[in-house]
């Protein structure tokens, strides 16, 4: 792969931007790019050669031009000159017909109304709760000087334009955010003879006041801009009372902040940030350009030629749609396929039932049933048999040579139940006779008749639970014999 | 001269739906519109079909399955009623077991004393009913041990119910009842 191309393809990929800010005789150019876990790879340079003419601008417009040819797939946005915007915030008058909606809606009716000799853009915000339209206006001239030649080979596109001090504003959220609910908010943004006072909250700035201390106190110069902002912000914008104030940049003052505090009544916080500079702004456009073009000013809009439809359409997430319906088409055609084989086999052992192919399903489940309902039965009977041959052999060969077998009764009732219900459907019950000793001994043959049936190969798999279940005695003539019987059954039963 | 008019047709079209641009343009109305309309397009061109034919498949599928499990369990039955009724003969009516039941006492040896049969006829086992044979023998204990291996391992099946055995001055006396299966009812059966 050649490194330009995949150069180009890593920048598309994390997001680039530039931001280009032009001060006295020098240029600003900062470089930022997003990554998914967080900015990376800021980089700035300032051209101090480049002497900018009020009144052509040239140089300027050339090493734009060379940024804007260089950089094809980043966003370059340039910095205006704070003294040469104004910046009006109106609050919401739905009676003018714009329906500001909080978050940066952008309203292009707003947007498109123009003055002759003037650019403008309005984005509508919600500050503090309340409905501003944010506007920012400058002299197309101030503009068209900063831009490159369009027939110029190689530029086709314009940057964006953006106020100074807007940039400024998002350049010290970005170090100092400011906490949730914290109101109306006056952060200084302080360089080294000047600075900038900023009204506004977490999102938006709403005001801002132009500081220099180069022929005046510094104390009195803040002072002096937080009475003014606070006044406008009650008078003009309707909002409560500057809440919280901060410091960022250069916050040494010789006389201490606590003497500005008495006289502010209030606490001011001094945060972390770098001193306000030219380079300070330039990283604030090189961030704006990170974001969509649609949530901020941009004062050379109207200079662009209108959108068309096909770049208004959000191709990314028609792309993401259209992925998602492949992808589905994709899973569910697969699973179309897997159910059509499935179904082919099914079909295939179906007709290789001859026999079945004429009849239909109920047709089959009634045969289903009549089978079921004969076989079960006959299952039954052949199933559940207790051969009895073995039992007399085994019987017969188990006997101890004193003893004889006086009765045998074995069952194994099928259809009929059995006579004596305490037995059971299947069982074998064995009296055996042995010569009596003397009245109430127990002879010694009944346990051995016992154990030797219980571990016979025949009674301990087929019959199990052998048990003695009955002792007499009885007295024939002068011999006694002692009569005890002896049941088998299957387990369990 | 056609390229003129088309381009003034096209500039005046564009002029008259301006406002449909504008109008779009406002509050990301393009975005919602056409997600709104890929998502439609989506549904109705790949999910809908695919999801009627995966129904319909499945359908046929769980149809034909059904119908062969049905195939395979009246093969099963069949195959299973043939193998048992290989041990019953074809003419299975009483008067068949008869002759032959006295047909293994004669080879046994033994002493027929009673012979009675008894056919169920409020009972069904498949085609048949039930038989009982009861039968009182007297004879050696070989003799009886012959007859019960015979009554249990011949050709067709018989299987005993019950079975009495006392033994009086030497002799073996035994009750046997015996179970087979008979084809027909037979009134015949009963008066033996």
């Amino acid at each position: 792969m050649r490194p330009g191309l995949a150069k180009n393809l890593l920048e598309a990929g994390l997001r680039s931007s530039i931001g280009f800010y032009a001060s006295g005789d020098a240029v600003r150019i900062v470089e930022t790019t997003r990554t998914p876990f967080g900015l990376a790879g800021i980089h700035s340079r300032r051209i101090d050669d480049a002497y900018v003419s009020k009144e052509s601008g040239k140089d300027v417009r050339d090493i734009l031009a060379e940024v804007l040819k260089r950089e094809r797939l980043k966003t370059v946005t340039v910095g205006v000159r704070p003294n040469a915007v104004d910046f009006i915030a109106d609050a919401d008058r739905p009676e003018e017909g714009w329906d500001g909606v909080g978050g940066g809606e952008s309203q292009p009716s707003a947007r498109l109304q123009t003055t002759p000799g003037v650019l403008l853009d309005s984005i509508a915000v919600s500050v503090a709760k309340t409905k501003f339209l944010l506007t920012g206006r400058v002299r197309s001239k101030e503009i068209a000087a900063g831009l490159p030649d369009p027939e110029e080979e190689g530029v086709r596109r314009q940057p964006r334009f953006e106020p100074g001090p807007w940039a400024a504003w998002r350049a010290s959220l970005h170090f100092a955010p400011l906490k949730r609910r914290s109101g109306v908010h006056l952060r200084y943004i302080l360089g080294e003879q000047e600075g900038l006072a900023v009204l506004g909250d977490r999102n938006w700035p709403v005001a801002w006041q132009v500081l220099s201390w180069r022929s005046q106190d510094k104390g009195a110069a803040l002072v002096q801009a937080f009475h003014m902002l606070n006044l406008y912000a009650r008078r003009h914008l309707s909002l409560s009372e500057i809440r919280r104030v901060s410091v960022q940049g250069c916050s040494d003052l010789h006389e201490g902040w606590q003497a500005i505090e008495s006289q502010l009544s209030r606490e001011i916080e001094v945060v972390a940030g770098p001193a306000y500079d030219e380079e300070f702004i330039a990283f604030g456009l090189a961030l704006g350009g990170l974001e969509s073009g649609e949530n901020t000013l941009d004062l050379g809009r109207s200079l662009r030629p209108p959108k068309t439809l096909f770049a208004l359409l959000p191709w990314k997430e028609l792309g993401f749609l259209s992925v998602l319906f492949a992808a589905m088409f994709l899973v569910m055609s697969s699973h179309a396929r897997s159910l059509k084989t499935q179904l082919k086999t099914a079909i295939d052992e179906n007709a290789a039932a001859t026999w079945a192919n004429s009849v239909p399903v109920p047709g089959l489940q009634a045969e289903q049933k009549r089978l079921a309902k004969d076989v079960q039965p006959l299952s039954e009977f052949f199933s559940k048999r207790i051969p009895f041959a073995p039992v007399l052999a085994t019987i017969s060969n188990m006997i101890p040579p004193t003893a004889w077998v006086e009765s045998l009764h074995a069952a194994d009732y099928v259809w009929s139940t059995a006579t004596n219900r305490a037995l059971g459907d299947t069982y074998v019950l064995v009296r055996y006779a042995v010569p009596l000793v003397h009245r109430g001994a127990v002879p010694k043959e009944i346990d051995q008749l016992v154990n030797s049936l219980r571990k016979s190969l025949y009674f301990s798999e087929v019959l199990p639970e052998v048990k003695l279940a009955d002792i007499n005695w009885k007295q024939e003539g002068a011999d006694g014999v002692t009569l005890f019987t002896v049941i088998a059954k299957p387990k369990g039963k | 001269m056609g390229d003129f008019f088309l381009r003034r047709q096209l500039q005046q079209f564009g002029q008259r739906y301006a406002w449909v641009f504008e109008y779009l343009q406002q509050n990301q109305r393009v975005k919602v519109l056409a997600v709104t309309l890929c998502m439609i397009v989506g549904v109705t061109c790949v999910y809908n079909p695919m999801r009627r034919r995966i129904v319909s498949l499945g359908t046929r599928l769980s149809a034909e399955r059904s119908r062969l499990e049905l195939v395979h369990q009246i093969e099963n039955l069949r195959r299973e009623r043939s193998e048992l009724l290989a041990s019953i003969p074809e003419t299975a009516h009483a008067n068949f077991w008869t002759e032959y039941i006295l047909q293994g006492l004669r080879e046994s040896g033994i002493q027929l004393r009673h012979f009675d049969t008894n056919l169920n006829t409020k009972r069904q086992i498949g085609d048949y009913r039930p038989l009982e044979v009861m039968l009182d023998v007297s004879g050696s204990y070989q003799q009886l041990y012959a007859l019960l291996g015979w009554i249990e391992s011949n050709k067709w099946y018989i299987r005993v119910l019950d079975m009495r055995f006392r033994k009086d001055r030497g002799a073996v006396f035994a009750t046997l009842k015996l179970g087979a299966l008979a084809s027909e009812p037979d009134g015949d059966a009963n008066k033996l």
